[in-house]
């Protein structure tokens, strides 16, 4: 589904992708904004489920398979489009799936930009044209280490994304130990592990991903602020799991104020250094002697959110506020918010 | 009377792109346009300042890509006659706008600039390095380093060789080209995972820049927010970015850059002109392309067919206006700051150095404007560095900063999504591989050596984060993609040649020319035992070649 493939076709065919896509006004477009607004739309497409890949009927799953430009997609059943549309609409971004849930502890810092990205695109911006560069190996990254892997790393602090490989040689196993991976879900069973040594029995909880034959998945977990681990696997028709290999350990970032306010206070003594003179060595032991220990005390600052902070979530309005004990919040901090001056003011 | 302090920063950066094997190369114009629109135009404002005894404090973060770019001959040679093609194009400009008088005082202002960055240009030597060291050893400007290639350190997956190397080996290739040890270091993309601080300090840097919600999430809360800096655990200070600073410019709805009055970026002539008069100065394969003369303003939300005609009085003036405008809010912000703090607040700005000139034509004229006004009348507020505000507070509280980054949605969304998720097994695992080689060769023959050296280049290459940015963007995704696999790919060989005792010397010289940085690696430093020297002096080095 290369956009560059959508620009060679004909208009009638990618006229009859645009009515698939629900894309209004189609008929007065010209070929190249047919191309242009298939091309957006597939982008922008809502990406079904697996559940949701698993209950579509054959005309619909069709229909998705032409979207996606499956090939073959004439001769397949039901089952087959499914599993063939899951593999393709996962590797086209399955992380803009679903939406965030909205509002929730943990959500996603929007920050004052605007501009930056745009910015930062245009290092890169040489004009609106099509240029084509040959990579220098003939063949592509290979598409198996040979290994038994899963990797989970930290998106935000609502996701997670995960990677892995499972060799034959592993599944063959789980087949001698009872688990044939023909008639098993193939899951990752996730672990919220948050402030325990994990021994494998102890989460707080676990939920199960169905991933099918994919190879990454992206993850929407609760909240920020949480250590998961988790361990791919087969679970039996039975409810049995059999894990295959297990992830790293990934926290996620809290997304929100701290509700700790007590201070320690640290000393490093900086000295401006002459070009060439050393400056390691002495520093680390300046730093040992001062760690924690000089100038060090713990004192509690206010417990309530004070006007620096008030001042700050005035500006970033869709920081998560945190819950405060006894002080009146967000509203407070609305009011009293000292807003932005301007010249002349 | 002083209330508090301002440090402006400029954060440069351009990934590694240099091709020998190719007479021209397209994605190489990214650093010529950056060296004619930002670097050198900087550089000019410094020049002036210093001339008029201006006693200003500015920041610039230059990573190692960038520094090896600016001083490498090949490129050095590459940029002058690109740019003096551009002086070419200004002045048949010139003729061909005679009796347009809209445009050719345009066409002039061209001429005159681009004649004064050669003029700089050629001063210091082809050397835009030398340029900035200069104000550096004037005092007047801090340079920080960044990680080797500008990898996105959080998704490295905590693979702590891989941290290392990105910070030792940058830490090291400053000292070489600044002859000091650098101080501080602008993480890539402001990425902050915990942990990463740990590299910091055995490197010997002191600070770091965030996110603003790096502190404001950091654990305890810190009692002056974004206004002071923190100590992580390691020793190492983190400040952050203030918000209300970065807002005014980068607002979308009310942002300085976007005023009607400014230039117009995507109106290039390029585009405009009559393309056998303009075939010269575009791809040599006819492809058109942006050239950096461009005539109009951004006039408002119109499209671009309808810009009016660039005013440089106007915009000029809207330039003082802005710097003006910043001045006098930051000044307000300080003195508001000031009355809620026991002790002097610091407001950190930081913005992409590309901003200015490049994107934002009069952004250097901005900071000039900024500088002077700052610097001249001291009262509110004093610039300064974040190394001098340190020196001023060396006591600070404890606190583990959130992990964050300043792109898009401010975690680490824009590298690891739908389009970019892919590179990240590959990437892991070649470092996996490259500690393997690392920890399997402690004694290399000299052929060895090379190819470890190399090996690590290659994986470093591999890690920049713009590959994954430019995947997501959607600009020049075929590049993007092209150098992620030729790294990896050649990174893959190397092991394998390695690992089989077979290295084929032929083709490994082949990739030492096409891949020639970092220039100074020493594979070592992927070693489960490596520790960064104790001295800030380079003989530490074995694998200098």
């Amino acid at each position: 589904m290369d956009s560059e493939e959508l620009f060679g076709k004909s208009r009638s065919e990618l006229l009859r992708l645009a009515r698939d896509l629900g894309i209004a006004g189609r008929h007065a477009m010209r070929k190249s904004e047919l191309a242009e607004a298939v091309d957006l739309a597939r982008r922008q497409l809502r990406r079904p489920s697996p559940d949701e890949l698993q209950a579509m009927t054959l005309t619909g799953l069709r229909r998705l398979a032409r979207v996606y430009n499956v090939p073959g997609r004439r001769a397949m059943n039901r089952r087959e489009l499914a599993s063939v549309l899951q593999a393709r609409i996962h590797r086209a971004g399955l992380g803009e799936v679903a939406a965030l849930p909205v509002g929730e502890a943990g959500g996603q810092v929007s920050r004052v930009e605007g501009f930056q990205e745009a910015v930062e695109d245009t290092k890169f911006y040489v004009g609106p044209i099509a240029h084509h560069v040959k990579p220098e190996f003939p063949q592509d990254l290979p598409v198996s280490y040979h290994e038994d892997v899963l990797v989970l790393m930290a998106r935000n602090p609502s996701w997670i994304f995960g990677y892995w490989e499972v060799t034959p040689h592993a599944l063959e196993k789980a087949r001698e130990a009872g688990f044939n991976p023909d008639d098993c879900r193939r899951v990752i069973r996730l672990y919220e592990v948050t402030n325990i040594l994990f021994d494998g029995t102890n989460a707080h909880h676990y939920w199960d991903i169905d991933v099918g034959s994919a190879q990454s998945w992206h993850i929407p977990v609760w909240g920020g602020g949480r250590s998961y681990v988790g361990e791919w696997g087969l679970l039996s028709s039975g409810g049995e799991f059999y894990p295959i290999v297990r992830s790293n350990g990934v926290d996620t970032p809290t997304g929100r104020i701290s509700e700790a306010y007590w201070e320690e206070w640290l000393t490093v003594p900086v000295a401006r250094q002459e070009p060439g003179e050393s400056v390691h060595a002495a520093d680390v032991e300046e730093k040992a002697a001062h760690a924690g220990v000089q100038n060090s005390s713990k004192e509690p600052c206010a417990p309530e959110v004070g006007p620096l902070y008030q001042r700050l979530q005035s500006l970033v309005s869709s920081w998560a506020t945190v819950e405060q004990q006894g002080t009146g919040g967000a509203d407070s901090a609305a009011s009293s918010s000292p807003g932005r001056w301007t010249v002349g003011s | 009377m002083t209330r508090g302090y301002f440090s402006l920063i400029l954060h440069a950066h351009l990934p590694y792109v240099r091709h020998p094997e190719y007479p021209y190369f397209l994605e190489e114009r990214w650093y010529y346009e950056a060296a004619t629109e930002t670097y050198l135009p900087l550089l000019d404002v410094f020049e002036g300042l210093v001339r008029d005894q201006v006693n200003f404090r500015i920041t610039v973060s230059l990573t190692p890509p960038l520094v090896s770019m600016m001083t490498d001959p090949l490129l050095q040679e590459r940029y002058f006659k690109h740019l003096n093609r551009l002086v070419e194009l200004s002045e048949r400009e010139q003729d061909r706008l005679q009796n347009q008088a809209e445009f050719l005082p345009l066409a002039e202002m061209y001429w005159r600039k681009l004649l004064r960055a050669r003029d700089l240009y050629e001063r210091y030597g082809g050397n835009l390095v030398q340029g900035f060291k200069k104000f550096q050893d004037l005092g007047h400007l801090e340079i920080l380093t960044s990680a080797a290639t500008h990898g996105f350190l959080p998704l490295m997956a905590g693979h702590r060789p891989s941290i290392n190397a990105q910070i030792f080996v940058a830490a090291e290739h400053y000292e070489r080209h600044f002859g000091v040890a650098p101080r501080g270091i602008w993480l890539p993309e402001c990425g902050y995972a915990p942990g990463v601080d740990e590299s910091l300090w055995e490197a010997g840097l002191r600070f770091f820049v965030l996110e603003t919600h790096g502190l404001v999430h950091g654990h305890p809360r810190p009692k002056y927010g974004v206004y002071a800096p923190v100590y992580c655990r390691s020793g190492v200070a983190a400040f952050a970015r203030d918000p209300e600073s970065s807002k005014q410019v980068w607002s979308a709805e009310e942002g300085y850059p976007g005023d009607p009055d400014y230039r117009e970026f995507y109106r290039d002539v390029g585009f405009d002109l009559d393309f056998n008069y303009i075939e010269p100065y575009i791809h040599p394969d006819g492809i058109r392309i942006q050239t950096g003369i461009k005539y109009y303003r951004i006039t408002g939300k119109v499209s671009l067919a309808d810009k009016q005609p660039y005013v440089p009085s106007w915009a000029l003036e809207k330039a003082a206006t802005h710097a003006a405008s910043f001045m006098f809010n930051r000044e307000r912000q300080i003195e508001w700051l000031s009355e809620h703090m026991d002790r002097y607040p610091i407001v950190v700005a930081p913005y992409d150095a590309e901003l200015f000139g490049h994107w934002w034509y009069e952004g250097p004229d901005w900071i000039n404007f900024f500088l002077r006004k700052a610097a001249s009348q001291p009262g509110v507020f004093q610039l300064t560095t974040l190394s001098e505000y340190l020196e001023r507070y060396p006591t600070n509280q404890v606190c583990v900063p959130s992990a964050s980054s300043w792109g898009d949605k401010g975690y680490n969304d824009v590298w690891l999504e739908g389009s970019n998720d892919w590179v990240y097994r590959h990437l892991h695992k070649a470092a996996r591989r490259m500690q393997e080689l690392a920890d399997e060769f402690p004694q290399p023959t000299a052929l060895e050596r090379r190819a470890l050296n190399q090996a690590g280049r290659e994986l470093l290459l591999a890690q920049s984060s713009d590959w994954a940015f430019i995947m997501k963007s959607g600009t020049m995704v075929e590049y993007a993609v092209k150098r992620t696999k030729d790294h990896l790919l050649r990174f893959a060989r190397l092991y394998r040649q390695l690992k089989s005792r077979s290295i084929d010397d032929a083709w490994l010289a082949d990739v030492e020319w096409k891949d020639n940085f970092p220039p100074h690696i020493n594979y070592r430093v992927y070693a489960s035992d490596y520790a960064y020297p104790k001295t800030a002096a380079i003989q530490g080095v074995e694998g200098m070649r």
